[in-house]
């Protein structure tokens, strides 16, 4: 009989998969058991099946190696089992473990033959007496690797680079878009949380995930222009659907949402409040990061699967939500974004002086076009230190200013913006000014003319884990500025949405949403950066995915709940297990690809796209430094 | 140079050379499958193992076709544990594969001449895929790939016949005979599994006018050698052109 066991030398910890108890998982390498009813044996085959399925075929011990395993064990459970498999089996986990190259050949033995040997009864039970697989429970596998976990849409990132490894750049692109239709975007701009995870990272540097994305979306762009076929999808016509599906707003989230509900057959009208696809996508980041004709490219793609794009039509004005169901639209999506701003709270922020403009606005303008709506000077000071606000003092050079200022209230170390943002600031000469805040705007004949600021000193930490910043007494100085520009901050505008009967809202005026995303009336949906804050542009299209999804669901009259996936992540979440030192350093060899620039000097003054994309031998080798860090994750729940 | 210690003796090479590279040198034989100097390491049959204790890590066992020597290694190559599982992998390998003739030469050389595995079906071959990394690294035509027919896994090469050019490259290089070139009534076929993946009308010899390679083959070297190239008007065969144009080629290609 088995009993509470956890090879990871802890606690038993309480699992839930979805709302269910988990028995028992195997992961890691590891293994734990919470309930001691769970049949070992099965937990063991599924796994070695999992692991068997999943051994990509490349290293030859690993490939025959767990193929013998599992056809060990399988003849075992069929009464054909013979004492000597099980030591066997425990020998060559051994060699597999050690001479295999990624983490499914060195973990995913050595928990088989830790289940064998703590629970080497079972086994010789199962031998004697070919069981009769105990009913009550289901056992089940899936794999994940640390950068799908840390990657909000969770793309198949090994698989994908994989391809890209073997040559195969349009399989590759196919694996990103089958969860995610803006790779040439997302490989663009993305935060990369999966780099700050990738295994490789304790070694030589991790890999280049979003420049490699990048690249495969940059290579079918070159294949099409050479052979406009050669890359169509050949996407598997489904029947249409009646039921019409509004979203509102063109942003990440809502051309993800619309191009899962356009692959399922829906019709689905798109209500964009600018004239422009892409939302904060094209108003918030500026042409030097993100080339507008690759983000348009994409959107029209989503386009050419029969979704309309309605623009100029900002909800609360032109249309309500109310006025959309009349229409007879069934479901609803709302993914307006965060496009108002947060208030510095100094003096002379809401004098009207010219010269003074919210960061979210100076980028928006100049985005789309409106120069006569960006105030002129040559001296330009930016408040804040996210993203925005280097893309604001970025952008200034571009338009026109020469001198750029940055005021950021703590130190280097906790600026939130990206760094590689922070060192292409540096690079094009961005002043910046650390531990220091504005304490007024100075204008004269109601024309700025400067930014007084006061310097800092690090105090205790906040609720953020951040240093809280203390003011130096006496300490005010000021910078000359025609114009100031404040970026502490997105807030979503709550007063478009209008009243909606039966919508409950939560203490800042969104919709609650459940864990679906969907709000307290059927059919609303809504997701982006309204409902997370202002996050990820890969977060908003995870949401949008997850919606288009459950939108599905919906309108199919069936219920609406998470996917077999979202339990899955959030399973290894709570295992905690993707533990990026757990087996100290890495031998080094290949560091980490550079990516080449256009010349600081030379870019500042157009809109020029600053990165240079890698070339395929470029992008093949970088691919290549993959450590493959999937694992088999096999579960065991009362069925 | 590198100064590091391999099998308890000292050794120094320059840098940038391999553990494999090394041990060869000091005459310390390692058994390969699918290892080719001329291609990057491929890392696929895994029996080049070694031991590696390199300053200030862990010691780890790693190909060591893929090893680059570092100052201050120490590198063990044939001891109880290598030895042990260099002779699993070599039964795995003739698990997969039992009656191949290459196969159990190579289990025999590392002591192995029986399998105890049983596995439910056999390999199409051993899957190293040097043949796909000979014919994209080297030739620069990717005609070769694996294919999952069975599973989810790669389990057979395949074949885009109208790429493949009948250099004859991936025959050249299999270590295990799957694949071989055949010249059969003035065409050159590949065989793959035994079965003809491919026919290509061959060129003569202008001298001697027997068929000797294809016309893909000739552009493939035209446009790779471009204006480095000598002239190429007249194709010969091999032999031919030894004979018509003997040395003056070299001091030539030298100036």
């Amino acid at each position: 009989m088995a009993t509470s066991f956890n090879s990871w030398g802890g606690e038993v910890k309480a699992l839930q998969y979805g709302n269910k108890d988990v028995a028992a998982v195997v992961a890691w390498g590891e293994v734990s058991v919470a309930d001691p009813n769970t049949d070992i044996v099965s937990l063991c085959v599924e796994y070695a099946h999992g692991v068997r399925d999943n051994s990509c075929g490349h290293c030859i011990p690993c490939r025959v190696g767990t193929q013998v395993i599992a056809d060990l064990l399988d003849k075992i459970v069929s009464g054909q089992g013979n004492g000597k498999y099980l030591d066997q089996i425990i020998d060559l986990a051994d060699t597999i473990g050690q001479a295999s190259f990624c983490d499914i050949g060195q973990t995913s033995p050595k928990a088989i033959a830790y289940m064998i040997k703590h629970f080497r009864a079972d086994f010789e039970k199962a031998i004697a007496t070919p069981p009769a697989r105990k009913g009550g429970y289901a056992y089940k596998s899936f794999v994940t690797a640390p950068c799908m976990q840390a990657c909000p849409i969770h793309l198949n990132i090994p698989q994908y680079i994989e391809d890209i490894k073997r040559g195969c750049f349009q399989q590759s692109l196919d694996v990103i878009k089958s969860k995610l239709p803006m790779p040439g975007v997302v490989g663009r701009v993305c935060v990369r949380p999966c780099e700050s995870v990738c295994q490789r990272g304790r070694a030589d540097g991790p890999l280049q995930i979003k420049h490699l994305k990048r690249f495969v979306a940059d290579d079918a762009l070159e294949r099409q222009a050479l052979a406009p076929d050669c890359c169509s999808s050949g996407a598997t016509k489904v029947a249409a659907q009646e039921a019409k599906v509004a979203i509102i707003g063109a942003g990440p989230a809502g051309v993800t949402c619309a191009n899962v509900l356009a692959k399922e057959g829906y019709k689905v009208t798109i209500f964009e409040m600018l004239p422009e696809p892409g939302g904060m996508a094209a108003v918030g980041i500026p042409d030097y990061r993100l080339p507008r004709e690759i983000l348009r490219g994409e959107v029209a793609e989503t386009e050419k699967l029969g979704v309309e794009i309605r623009y100029n039509q900002a909800m609360g004005k032109d249309f309500t939500i109310q006025q959309l169901k009349s229409e007879g639209y069934k479901a609803i999506f709302i993914a307006i974004g965060c496009h108002t701003f947060k208030k510095m709270r100094v003096e002379g922020e809401d004098a009207g002086y010219y010269g003074f403009v919210p960061g979210v606005v100076f980028l928006r303008n100049i985005n789309l076009g409106r120069l006569d709506q960006v105030p002129k000077g040559a001296r330009i000071a930016v408040v804040g230190g996210g993203n925005v606000a280097i893309d604001c003092v970025r952008i200034a050079f571009r338009v026109g200013f020469t001198e750029t200022n940055l005021v950021y209230r703590r130190s280097i170390k906790e600026m939130p913006a990206d760094p590689v943002e922070i060192h292409d600031a540096q690079a094009e000469d961005v002043k910046f000014h650390f531990l220091v805040a504005p304490k007024r705007i100075i204008a004269e004949n109601g024309k700025v003319v400067g930014l007084e600021c006061a310097k800092m000193e690090l105090g205790e930490p906040d609720a953020s884990g951040r240093r809280r910043p203390v003011e130096i007494p006496g300490s005010e100085y000021v910078i000359p500025a025609d114009v100031v520009v404040s970026a502490i901050g997105q807030e979503v505008d709550t007063a478009c949405t209008g009243t909606v009967e039966g919508a409950k809202l939560d203490k800042w005026g969104v919709m609650m949403v459940d864990d679906n995303l969907m709000t307290t009336v059927p059919g609303l949906f809504a997701g982006g950066d309204y409902v997370s804050g202002p996050d990820t542009l890969i977060g908003a299209c995870a949401h949008g995915r997850l919606v288009g999804k459950k939108i599905v669901k919906y309108l199919a009259g069936q219920a609406v709940e998470k996917l077999p996936e979202e339990d899955e992540f959030a399973l290894v979440k709570q295992l905690q297990a993707v533990v990026p030192s757990q087996n100290g350093p890495l031998p080094a060899g290949v560091p980490r690809a550079a990516i080449a620039h256009e010349p600081a000097n030379e870019r500042k003054v157009d809109f020029r796209e600053v990165d240079h994309g890698f070339t395929a031998p470029e992008a093949v080798r970088e691919a290549d430094r993959c450590l493959r860090c999937y694992r088999v994750v096999t579960y065991a729940c009362q069925a | 140079m590198v100064n590091f210690v391999i099998d308890g003796k000292k050794m120094a090479v320059p840098e940038g050379t391999t553990a494999l590279e090394a041990a060869r040198e000091a005459g310390i034989a390692i058994p390969t499958l699918c290892y080719l100097k001329a291609l990057r390491p491929n890392k696929a049959c895994r029996l080049c193992i070694v031991e590696v204790q390199a300053p200030g890590l862990k010691k780890m066992v790693v190909p060591s076709c893929d090893l680059l020597v570092a100052e201050g290694m120490e590198i063990v190559t044939n001891n109880q544990n290598i030895k042990k599982m260099r002779a699993d992998i070599a039964a795995l390998l003739l698990a997969g594969l039992p009656d191949n003739k290459e196969v159990k030469a190579l289990a025999a050389s590392v002591g192995v001449f029986a399998t105890p595995f049983a596995v439910t079906h056999h390999d199409a071959c051993a899957l190293c895929g040097i043949c796909i990394q000979a014919c994209q690294q080297k030739i620069g035509v990717s005609a070769l790939s694996f294919a999952a027919k069975g599973g989810k896994s790669a389990d057979v090469v395949v074949l885009e016949a109208s790429r493949c050019v009948g250099c004859g490259a991936c025959a050249n290089v299999c270590p295990v005979g799957t694949i071989a070139v055949r010249d059969q009534n003035g065409k050159r076929q590949l065989l793959l599994y035994g079965q003809v993946a491919n026919a290509i009308d061959m060129v003569a010899c202008q001298a001697c006018g027997a068929p000797f390679t294809t016309e893909k083959v000739i552009s493939l070297l035209k446009d790779r050698l471009k204006k480095d190239a000598l002239t190429m008007d007249a194709v010969y065969c091999p032999a031919c052109a030894r004979e018509k144009n003997p040395a003056p080629r070299f001091e030539q290609a030298a100036n």
